[in-house]
């Protein structure tokens, strides 16, 4: 049962309204139902205690044989739909939301077990004996013969004079998550934060500077530990296992792990089963250093003696000293405002949840915003948060508001640099925000004067706006059910999530711009080192990137016998990028003019910056770069600066490279300097239809022709092979291209007829081409495109620069046949006649629509081009893309493109085919239709009502319809016998045209294979041999494995093979071979006669490119499971067969392997079968 | 093994090759049974399962090795499952009495059958006992799947040349079947004329119409005709006031208020499967 929002802690209108207006109607309408039925008997009861037990009221209609109101309408159901659907996105959402709470709750068992640990605990820690005013001497000599050592940071405390001690802490309380009730079961386990305070006579007044508070505490965890573990063996406790482990990534903050092992696990106090860890803070009684000292902007560590240099600012030093003082505060404020929220608990587990599987955390490598800032977020605003104190949440809000409410804010407000949010923690004062920032992200809470994104840096400030903006795209929708991305699925895959990472080595040791100023603002070398690349990254190609996060790979945990981690020479830095796409590949960085200062601007690009003058004429500071085929821009750029500022020698290394490599290069002039998005060969090929077209509506025809639409690949910039002039060879060098005349009454109404008469126009056509023009062109019997009509003609034409093209006639009439053919066919061959329309369909109607849409698509998304290529090179070398219709598998490649979801629009390559591959390897097509809208504004956020209004975006009632178009399939068809992918879009809403036909073995195999290769990835990441991995077919999986002669057809597909001593354009085809026909791929002649007298026995599978760089190929065979068994002879039996026993036969795979062994004659070069 | 269900089972050799051993191929072969066209159906052999791309030539070199005196004369052949019921031409086209000749004098055969029809009866005879005979003996005929054709490079240029059609024989051929088209559609409308001109008992003359159909059977509710039907009940709407009478509105209400629950009733429920699905595990 839902609890309601009680309407007396409204205290805002909209609020109140909404719900008073629902409750009038409510009333109204239970009335009305119960006017009507005055036949039935009234029951109203109070207090039936079915189902109700929050004690509203509850109104029954009790069902009497012969009324015509049979539903039952209970008043609370109705006041529950009611409710969640205003108060929850919808129904769905908020039965969603309870649902996935409950899943994560923690479970009641492992509590409890873990609660009995912790009380024993807290008795053990009591038993700790003090040891007071010692000298750092008698430490060290304390620890000397002992197992533990003090986790003292960095720089080690000698000769000081102040004193150690331990006594009985002030404090052991449990704080954190687990203390609020907030904390649910989590992949990596949990940990539960005890808070041991140390005692106040243990400080002097001082000792938040230089370190000195640390090092007490540090001495406090280590006697602690010490005492703990001699402690947990006298009791017997041997499955405890500790360690040190740094807070939240703080190297000022060690704190003790306890985990339990699976030693001993009889013992009722051995938790390991639970997952849980506890963590033993150790903190600093409240407000015993005087916060103002400690401002972000103070320093606290001196340095120098000499006072006349200014010493910089201290901020993490001081944060980490605040937040120690904070524990127990923090868990008061939190609960206070648990207590006047209802929701807020569910809000803080929403936000815990969405942040978890999105890889974000408290601790500076997961970004520095976990759950704590988040519930400290959601308490400030519902204190406020608006620049006059207005008040962004509501205590009435539901769960799902709040956590809306708090995302919108992260998504809309700059907290860095436009200004900051501040709030109180000890009182009710409202929370404002206040316009001017301090160019780092800021909450600042005034009461203990600490600034709670400490952690935060810039880069991963920006990383969380991103997050919250696609999150509010995605709360926002209102036709898809966006919960699954929302909350369900994992996105904090690196390879998903960045467009691509670059990684390098620095050794901190050989750096001496880490400097003793450097080491007190920054504490350890990698913020320094991640913040130098950041600020770099920042100045030198922010506007190229959405976002970017350095990381190091560095641990946090540490033996207790150990002062510190042990780390190695060098430092391992990854740097993930998101990549703006529209800006990645420009060319130009335009600094300071002519006149301005540019002082700075030249001394970060050093040689590189130059003074130009432009096309608009201003003169102005500026670098220029060059593409690549394999390297991006910014890799370039990147390469560059910090070759530049970090390291002369620096080594940068990025799967990027690797994957755009793989790309077949178009053998065209300098084509290794030209970028991934380059369009050049498309466009070539886009010129030469446009010459043709200008000729062909030129005509003198009986039948002037009114429009010539492309329907190819090529002409849609996704062909597997860029178009190159000449390349004969290439299975996308005839272009398709749809001729349709004007329109006439006079075309004959039978098929056979009307294809003649089209030949007769092709004919002319020919006629006046090869007497008027250079183009060469001749007629073509197609027996392929549509089955069953063999009268179809084309007209294929080879024009002067080396393109081919490919005329097909549609007319008027040509549907209203099909269509016909169907109507008039018996019942049985309904099907057949169905899937014969389809076909015509696909190629004279659906395939122009889709070039159309794909073209406009393709210059939009300018990544989409040459991932749909790689792709389709995946499927090649995976032996797929055969069966597969070229249209099918461009919309499947459009799904991260269109809707990218909780990430970017792909901008890389490698991201975009992951991110695919991804998406297959996770598509229950059995269940999930495909439905897109490929309307969709490249950002998506433009929601104004006009703009929604005039674009063709797809509607509820659109989606709807294909998806019950969906739902009609599958009920037919549960399992996806015939149809497995159901791929919908505006301009096909039946969501079959290119899907129908594929076997289903293959169909399996593309899912499969794509898990295979999503496994492959998350084991051994994007390395050189799992990228040779990914794209090598395993031929153990087929039946039998044919391999062909080499055939040399690499060149004359247009392919400049990468391995050839030749950098450049290879002159070798400038010219039609004299006969067309020998330089066509025998193999795809030889698998299509082989399937055709094989269908239903055998499914024939071969690379449609034999482009290789040896040029060979293979077919492979896999036997149709059903025709496997033996069976009863009969004259229909329809394969090769050799008798058994009486009238059984089985199938004789040896004849049809030694048959087709000699019809491929001298093309096998080899054959192995199961 | 020599008869299966009243065929003749005779087998071929298929000769070794450096990645195979020797195999066999089966043919079940009986006498040609069917009253359509007898004549050439008595001097007809039917074969269940035909070697691979078995053409006329290479099925006359068997006959001559076994039978030489039995001359071939043509072979029908279905190895590429062919549906002899679809004929696109005739469903298209109302210039075809269905009744007249059935559905043409074409062969019908299942898939993977062939008939070899020999130059008489006797010679079908002949080569029938001689294959039994050829079945009890112990020397196997050696198929050759391709007979004597060339390499199968070549072929398969070939076969890509052979798709690209002659201007002159295409533009005869053109002609030729739009003549004959012409005059079956003017035997037609003749007809048809006819007809028109006939006035019944009643005093009513035929009317004939196209007939015409739509996508909707085959590719599902398109929005096309979802959006006429919005557009239809706007109309509609407008006439009447919706809101004028208590009624109505309480009507209107109570209408919105069962949809609600029941869309609130499927929501549970779909939230139900969902769980067992366990789709709720985030992790």
């Amino acid at each position: 049962m839902v609890k309601r929002t009680r309407e007396d802690s409204i205290d805002a209108e909209r609020d109140s309204k909404k719900t008073a207006l629902s409750k009038t109607d409510l009333i109204e309408t239970i009335a009305s139902n119960l006017e009507e039925g005055s036949s039935m008997s009234e029951e109203y009861s109070s207090d039936d205690d079915e189902d109700d037990q929050q004690g509203g009221k509850e109104v029954h209609n009790a069902n009497q044989a012969g009324s015509k109101n049979t539903k039952s309408l209970s008043a609370q159901e109705v006041q529950i739909a009611r409710e969640t659907a205003e108060l929850f996105k919808s129904n769905i959402f908020k039965l969603q939301i309870d649902e996935l709470i409950k899943e994560v709750r923690l479970k009641d068992n492992k509590v409890a077990k873990i609660e009995k640990f912790l009380h024993k605990l807290y008795d053990l820690i009591q038993e700790v004996p003090e040891f007071k005013e010692k000298s750092i001497d008698q430490v060290e000599s304390w620890f000397r013969d002992r197992k533990t050592t003090v986790p003292f940071n960095d720089p080690k405390p000698t000769n000081v004079n102040y004193k150690f001690g331990y006594g009985k802490p002030e404090n052991v309380s449990i704080v954190g998550s687990f203390g609020l009730k907030t904390a649910i079961q989590s992949p990596r386990g949990l940990s539960v934060d005890v808070n041991v305070t140390m005692p106040a006579d243990l400080f002097q007044q001082k000792d938040y500077l230089n370190y000195r508070a640390l090092h007490k505490r540090a001495f406090y965890l280590g006697y602690l530990t010490e005492n703990l573990r001699k402690i947990f063996k006298r009791e017997n406790l041997n499955f405890i296992k500790l360690s040190y482990h740094y807070l939240h990534g703080d190297s000022l903050t060690p704190v003790l792990k306890i985990r339990a092992t699976d030693d001993d696990l009889n013992s009722e106090l051995n938790f390991n089963k639970t997952k849980f860890a506890i963590n033993i803070l150790v903190g600093f009684p409240f407000g015993i250093f005087d916060s103002k000292k400690l401002l972000p902007n103070k320093n606290c560590i001196r340095v120098q003696k000499d006072e006349e240099i200014e010493l910089p600012a201290t901020p993490l030093y001081n944060s980490s000293i605040l937040s120690m003082t904070t524990y127990d505060h923090y868990l008061k404020f939190l609960y206070k405002t648990k207590k006047n929220a209802e929701q807020f608990k569910e809000a803080c587990i929403l936000g815990r949840i969405w942040l978890l599987q999105r890889g974000l955390g408290t601790s500076i490598e997961d970004g520095g915003f976990g759950h704590f800032e988040f519930a400290a977020l959601t308490a400030a605003l519902l204190n406020g948060g608006g620049e006059q104190g207005n008040k962004i949440l509501l205590n009435g809000f539901s769960s799902y508001q709040l956590f809306k409410g708090v995302i919108k804010y992260l998504a809309t407000e700059n907290l860095s640099t436009d200004g900051y949010l501040q709030f109180h923690s000890d009182s009710a004062d409202v929370s404002k925000y206040i316009k001017g920032g301090f160019n780092t992200p800021t909450l600042f809470d005034k009461t203990t004067k600490i600034n709670l994104l400490h952690r935060v840096t810039r880069s991963s400030y920006d990383l969380l706006v991103n997050h919250a903006k696609k999150t509010l795209v995605l709360l926002n929708d209102v036709v898809k059910d966006r919960f699954e991305p929302l909350f369900l699925k994992n996105s904090n895959q690196e390879y998903l999530k960045f467009d691509y990472t670059v990684e390098l080595n620095v050794s901190p040791a050989e750096d001496d711009s880490f400097g003793p100023f450097e080491k007190i603002t920054n504490l350890t070398y990698e913020n320094y080192i991640s913040l130098k690349i950041a600020n770099v990254l920042r100045y030198g190609v922010g506007e190229r990137l959405v976002g970017f996060k350095i990381s190091c790979d560095r641990v946090n945990e540490f033996e207790i016998s150990k002062r510190k981690p042990h780390y190695s020479q060098d430092l391992h830095i990854r740097i993930g990028l998101v990549i703006d796409p529209q800006e990645a590949e420009k060319l130009v960085i335009k600094g300071p003019s002519e006149t301005e200062d540019s002082v700075q601007f030249r001394s970060f690009w050093g040689p590189k910056s130059s003074l130009r003058r432009f096309k608009d004429g201003t003169i102005v500071h500026s670098v220029i770069w060059s593409t690549d085929f394999k390297s991006p821009v910014v890799l370039t750029i990147l390469k560059y600066l910090l070759q530049r500022h970090v390291k002369e020698n620096i080594v940068l290394e990025s799967e990027i490279v690797r994957f755009n490599g793989l790309l077949p290069m178009p053998n065209l002039p300098s084509s290794t300097k030209q970028s991934t998005l380059s369009t050049v060969a498309f466009n070539g090929l886009r010129n030469s239809y446009d010459e043709l077209y200008r000729i062909l509506i030129k005509l003198e025809l009986p039948l002037a022709i009114k429009s010539v639409l492309p329907a190819s690949p090529g002409l849609r910039m996704t062909s597997q092979l860029q178009p190159v002039p000449f390349a004969v060879s290439s299975k996308d060098f005839y272009n398709d291209l749809v001729v349709q005349f004007e329109t006439s009454v006079k075309w004959p109404d039978e098929l056979s007829a009307l294809e003649k008469v089209k030949t007769a126009f092709l004919l002319k056509i020919q006629e006046i081409l090869s007497k008027e023009t250079a183009y060469e062109s001749h007629l073509e019997k197609d027996d392929e495109t549509v089955p069953y009509n063999f009268d179809i003609t084309t007209l294929n034409i080879l024009t002067p620069e080396g393109y081919g093209f490919r005329i097909r006639i549609l007319t008027e009439r040509d549907e209203v046949l099909y269509l016909r053919a169907i109507e008039n066919s018996s019942k049985e061959k309904r099907q057949a006649l169905e899937s014969i329309y389809l076909k015509f369909n696909r190629r004279y109607q659906g395939s122009v629509t889709h070039t159309r849409i794909i073209s406009s698509i393709a210059h939009r998304f300018q990544y989409y081009s040459p991932t749909v290529r790689l792709f389709k090179k995946w499927l090649d070398d995976q032996l797929l893309l055969s069966h597969f219709s070229e249209e099918l598998i461009e919309l499947i490649a459009l799904q991260p493109f269109v809707d990218p979801s909780q990430y970017n629009v792909p901008a890389s390559v490698s991201n975009g085919f992951l991110r695919i591959l991804f998406f297959i390897a996770h598509w229950n097509w059995k269940e999930e239709p495909l439905i897109m809208d490929m309307s969709k504004t490249p950002d998506g956020e433009d929601d104004s009502e006009i703009v929604s209004k005039l674009s063709d975006k797809l509607s509820v009632q659109a989606y709807q319809s294909m998806k019950s178009n969906f739902d009609v399939l599958r009920k037919q068809d549960p399992q996806g016998m015939k149809i497995q992918f159901f791929v919908a879009t505006k301009s096909d809403e039946s969501g079959i045209l290119w899907s129908h036909g594929i076997p289903l073995p293959i169909a399996a195999r593309l899912t499969a294979l794509s898990k295979v290769a999503v496994q492959l990835i998350n084991k051994s990441g994007l390395g050189e041999k799992s990228t040779r991995l990914l794209f090598t077919p395993s031929l153990g999986d087929y039946d039998f494995v044919l391999k062909l002669k080499t055939i040399p057809l690499a060149i004359s597909s247009g392919v400049l093979p990468s391995s050839s001593s030749f950098k450049n354009l290879i002159v070798d085809a400038q010219s039609y071979p004299k006969d067309i026909a020998t330089k066509f791929d025998p193999i795809a002649m030889l698998v299509k006669n082989l399937s055709s007298k094989l269908q239903g026995v055998v499914i024939f599978s071969t690379h449609t490119q034999t482009i290789s760089e040896s040029g060979e190929n293979i077919i492979t065979g896999l036997f149709v499971p059903s025709k496997m068994t033996q069976t009863k002879f009969k004259a229909q039996i329809g394969y090769n067969v050799k008798p058994v026993q009486k009238d059984d036969v089985v199938i004789n795979k040896d004849a049809i392997f030694a048959e087709i062994l000699q019809y491929a004659g001298d093309l096998v070069v080899g054959f192995e079968s199961k | 093994m020599e008869e299966v269900k009243g065929f003749s089972v005779v087998p071929v050799e298929l000769a070794q090759s450096q990645w195979n051993k020797k195999a066999r191929h089966y043919m079940f072969i009986k006498k040609h049974q069917s009253n359509a066209m007898k004549e050439m159906a008595e001097r007809s052999l039917f074969i269940v399962n035909p070697p691979f791309a078995c053409t006329l030539s290479t099925i006359r070199q068997f006959f001559k090795s076994i039978a030489s005196n039995s001359l071939v004369e043509n072979l029908f052949i279905n190895d590429e499952d062919l549906d002899y019921d679809i004929n696109l031409t005739r469903l298209t086209s109302d210039l075809y009495d269905d009744d007249k000749d059935g559905q043409g004098s074409l062969v019908r055969l299942p898939n993977g059958t062939a008939i070899v029809v020999f130059v008489d009866k006797s010679a079908c005879s002949l080569a029938m006992s001689k294959l039994k005979k050829y079945c009890k003996g112990d020397e196997l005929y050696s198929w050759r799947v391709c007979g004597d054709e060339t390499a199968t490079s070549i072929r398969m240029a070939k076969a890509y040349r052979d798709r690209v059609l002659s201007p002159e024989e295409t533009s005869a051929e053109v002609s030729l079947s739009l003549q004959e088209f012409e005059k079956r559609e003017a035997k037609s409308i003749e007809e048809l004329g006819e007809m028109k001109t006939l006035v019944d008992e009643d005093g009513f003359t035929m009317v004939v119409g196209k007939n015409r159909k739509t996508k909707r059977g085959i590719l599902g509710k398109m929005s096309g005709t979802s959006k006429v039907k919005e557009i239809e009940d706007k109309k509609l709407k407008r006439k009447e006031k919706a809101d004028f009478y208590r009624f109505q509105i309480r009507e209107k209400k109570k209408l919105e208020m069962n949809e609600l629950l029941k869309k609130f009733r499927d929501d549970q429920e779909r939230i139900k499967e969902l769980k067992e699905k366990k789709r709720f595990r985030p992790y």
